[in-house]
């Protein structure tokens, strides 16, 4: 850190110097722990330690981009004309900030003391723990695929020509097990997940259970016949769907025309059981931070309340261009979630599956990155889950199918919202109970 | 980037708590991006990445560190943190003599991105981005990248290899919206090669941003695709996605080697129709799955994979070899110093066959045209793999007929290579990017225009 911070000085006095303009450095520095283990053996090991730092001019109120891993000196001078030469392209019109600072920050809890004092031998342990596990838990697991536990911490620092200077410091760990089922030449994996900021958000023993579960509950699975059927995403599920297509609320897509929800602040795009908020400033949450990357506070957002978009998420130009306040969303130079969750309602799953009757229990889809658009809303994604019938009480499970439909089309038709809420672990930090819709959806199989 | 001293000394470091193979990786990156939207440059980045890695193996046990130092120093640290996780014997001190080894060169660039004028880069990407927008009205937004960068590779192993590489990568994005003011729809088109400036000078821009509009514009005027089983027609050059999802990632020995997927112990087999036969070729010269050495200081190779339906070969990086007891293939590669390599793959394709097109498509009743491919993903361990198809059409009575949207092909991928009934000669390359355990690299996927007699097709259910 110490050589972070004096290379951030002697680019910051640099900058003085030479730039004539406002400028922001941003820069960041951590280690990161990861060890798999396969058949008690350890077969992979990684100890790691990064730095990173950006840099950003505003000059004839165009902004230039450029950054380093390398924190050498001699290199200053040509990260700074990078940038000014960059900016002297660009061609943006919209009104760009350099930001001066704001009266108070929030400070949620983001970093786990407890999680220090976890050794690698610990982590090595808990990996091995997953593994063995897994293989008691039920006489189909033949394997586990993986067992892995990964760890670290990191620090941002935000410095600019206004005299502003942020810091915040952030751990995590999380631990992956993905057991494989084999029956009758089936074979099926499951994935199972834990990880937080303490000793006790690591739950060995409830991650085994999801992952053995999902292997086995899918091992002789097949598909079935096509049709349109009453859906219900399972938590999981749905947090890949919001995350997906979590774009849509961002006013930077909107302002280029890329979202649908442009334009319609307070109008109805949701079903009344709809509501979702963004918030950076809960308490251990793997989304959460005291400042954007443009170094405005954190704070809480009603994004969709019962239904209604109440805002959009800003950063300091796109709030300046739709004359509202920036919501503290900036990330990497555009717009993003930060704790986004879909408000639970109170039914269980189970009282989900009563009431629909019959239909099917979306448990995971997958190949998000190509059968989902964000721009147009629709989807074509395969899917694994339960067909069932008599209110729940007889389920089968099927895979190889896919389902297809158009998110903001799913919005509307929600019936009703869970209570059986799932935190997202992995890429954004979506949060979502089980949902219920109301119209049917193409299950497409054989 | 490394004095040979230095190298020796980290190898011999990381190799002295009982180690038996040690190797330093270290790369020097200089990335440039220009992006358009709203008909107007808006972001311009200039970025440098600066790491290394030190990676030991004590059999097939594997510790990987890294950092952002490259001098002594922080290597000595990298290699004392590696060897510290070693928990063997401590070993006797290994003496590494090492000597450069000349890998050649598959990727040149004789117009260097670094010497064309920024102003000069931003032209030719107005070209094709203004080229798209100008198609119809109903082209309500575009998106243009241009990406380059140069990535310098030093790699030093207790093999006695040194060796470095040069790798110039390009490629230019044009992302066509079309929009009749209630539905979207994409068009993307992405260019890329592992060149300088010159292999933008050698498209044709126009003709570029005019494909991403079209597709964009018939798939708005398109119905949504019929959901069931249907024998499907698919277009060469980026189809090859199906290949590469259905099967590519399940001969790599990353899942071979542990036992992970369908086609272990399948050598010599048959695992595909007659007319399949299929590479994984890193050395074309130029192409941006291409490199000249591997990223464990190892020379790329034409791998034959399936040869007239029989599986021949595996992608094997050093640590497959190791776990597979075959010999390695020279397919180690990873994203940047920041990830350990593992067994990928480069440019991989279904070779060429005999087949007409026309007889293809004219021996189908009802069946789906896949003209142009979008990603998609697999599971190795049971071959289940699922990917989109971006610019589609229904093929009835033997002709293309109405386009149609939102299809989505899935199946397993042991079962779709036996499927495959006919395979043309027009084989084509298409550029992508492949994500992995050692992160996101550039791959090619190929294939000439083939047909599978029958798959499952994902859309609507009538």
């Amino acid at each position: 850190m110490s050589k972070l911070n004096e290379f951030c000085r002697t680019l910051g006095q640099y900058a003085e110097k030479h730039c004539g303009c406002e400028y922001e450095i941003s820069a960041s520095s951590g280690d990161s722990f990861e060890v798999k283990v396969l058949e008690g053996e350890i077969i992979s090991y990684s100890v790691n330690d990064y730095t990173s730092v950006s840099f950003k001019v505003k000059k004839n109120g165009k902004m230039g981009y450029s950054s380093t891993t390398a924190l050498e000196e001699d290199g200053i001078p040509a990260l700074v004309s990078a940038a000014l030469e960059n900016a002297s392209i660009n061609e943006n019109p919209d009104e760009q900030f350099i930001f001066k600072g704001a009266e108070s920050y929030p400070h949620p809890k983001v970093y786990g003391e407890e999680l220090d004092g976890i050794t690698a031998e610990e982590k090595i342990e808990i990996a091995k723990k997953l593994e063995i596990k897994a293989k008691q838990a039920d006489p189909r697991i033949k394997k586990v695929e993986e067992s892995e536990v990964v760890s670290g911490s990191g620090t941002v620092v935000i410095r600019n020509s206004h005299g502003l200077d942020l810091s915040e410091t952030s751990n995590f760990i999380y631990a992956v097990v993905v057991p494989i089922a084999e029956e009758e030449g089936n074979m099926n994996s499951g994935i199972g997940i834990c990880g937080g900021f303490d000793r006790a958000a690591i739950d060995v023993d409830k991650a085994v259970a999801d992952g053995v579960k999902e292997a086995v509950d899918f091992c002789g699975a097949g598909s079935m016949k096509s049709s349109a059927q009453r859906v219900i995403f399972r938590n999981s599920a749905f947090c890949d769907m919001i995350s997906t297509f979590s774009g849509i609320f961002s006013s930077e897509n909107a302002q280029k025309g890329l979202s649908l929800l442009a334009g319609r602040e307070g109008e109805k795009i949701a079903a009344e059981c709809v509501s979702f908020t963004d918030d950076s400033t809960l308490d251990f949450a793997f989304g959460s931070r005291s400042f954007d990357s443009e170094g405005v506070p954190g704070q809480r957002t009603e994004v969709v309340e019962n239904g209604v978009l109440k805002t959009l998420l800003y950063n300091l130009k796109t709030a300046n261009k739709a004359g509202v306040k920036s919501t503290g969303n900036a990330s990497g130079g555009g717009v993003s979630v930060t704790n986004f969750s879909l408000r639970p309602g109170e039914p269980t799953l189970g009282e989900l599956c009563e009431k629909a009757g019959e239909g099917f229990i979306i448990t995971e889809v997958s190949g998000l990155h190509a059968g989902a658009n964000a721009m147009t809303g629709d989807f074509s994604l395969m899917a694994k889950g339960y067909r069932f019938e008599n209110g729940g009480k007889d389920k089968k499970p099927v895979k190889g199918v896919t389902v297809s439909g158009n998110f903001y089309e799913l919005l509307k038709n929600v019936e009703e919202v869970g209570c059986d809420v799932y935190v997202n672990m992995f890429g954004r930090a979506v949060s979502s109970p089980s949902v219920l819709l109301s119209a049917p959806m193409s299950i497409a199989g054989e | 980037m490394i004095e040979k001293r230095v190298s020796q000394a980290v190898l011999e470091l990381a190799m002295s708590t009982g180690a038996d193979y040690a190797e330093i990786y270290a790369e020097d990156t200089t990335y440039d991006s220009v992006s358009m939207v709203a008909d107007c440059v808006e972001a311009v980045n200039t970025s440098r990445d600066k790491g290394a890695g030190v990676r030991v193996f004590s059999g097939t046990n594997s510790v990987y560190a890294y950092g952002n130092g490259t001098d002594e120093e922080s290597l000595m640290s990298l290699a004392s943190k590696a060897a510290a996780a070693v928990s063997g014997v401590k070993g006797e001190n290994r003496d590494v003599t090492l000597a450069e080894r000349d890998f050649g060169k598959v990727c040149r660039q004789t117009l260097p991105v670094s010497e064309v004028a920024k102003a000069d880069r931003v032209k030719a990407l107005k070209e094709a981005y203004f080229s798209a927008k100008e198609q119809s009205p109903r082209i309500v937004q575009v998106r243009g990248i241009l990406n380059s960068y140069v990535k310098h590779v030093y790699v030093a192993n207790s093999e006695g290899v040194i060796g470095t590489d040069e790798r110039p990568y390009i490629r230019m994005f044009i992302v066509s919206v079309a929009s009749d003011g209630t539905e979207n729809q994409v068009g993307t088109v992405g260019p890329g090669a592992g060149a300088g400036f010159e292999f933008i000078q050698g498209l044709d821009l126009k003709a570029i941003g005019k494909k991403a509009s079209d597709t964009a514009l018939k798939m708005l005027d398109a119905e949504k695709c019929p959901a069931g089983r249907m024998p499907v027609v698919m277009a060469g050059g980026f189809g090859g996605v199906i290949f590469h999802e259905a099967c590519g990632h399940s001969l790599e020995a990353t899942s071979v080697g542990l036992g992970n997927s369908v086609f272990c112990g399948k050598l010599g087999q048959k695992i595909a129709a007659d007319c399949v036969s299929a590479c994984d070729d890193a050395t074309i010269a130029g192409e941006w799955g291409s490199l000249a050495m591997s990223d464990e200081g190892e020379k790329t190779e034409r791998i034959v994979l399936i040869e007239n339906g029989i599986l021949k070969n595996y992608m094997i990086d050093k640590l497959g070899s190791r776990r597979m007891n075959m010999r390695s293939t020279g397919s180690g590669r990873r994203q940047s110093y920041a990830l350990a390599p593992t067994s990928r793959m480069s440019n991989t394709f279904i070779c060429p066959g005999k087949d007409n097109i026309e007889e293809m498509i004219g021996g189908v009743d009802l069946g789906l045209y896949a003209a142009s491919m979008g990603g998609g993903s697999v599971n190795p361990v049971t071959g289940e793999f699922n990917f989109s198809v971006n610019e589609g059409y229904m093929i009835r009575n033997g002709q293309i007929a109405e386009p149609v949207r939102g299809a989505t092909l899935i199946g397993k991928g042991h079962e779709i290579l036996f499927n495959i009934d006919r395979v043309g000669s027009d084989l084509q390359l298409g550029q992508g990017m492949c994500g992995s355990v050692s992160g996101s690299i550039p791959v090619n996927v190929g294939q000439p225009t083939i047909r599978i007699s029958e798959i499952t097709v994902g859309g609507e259910v009538k």
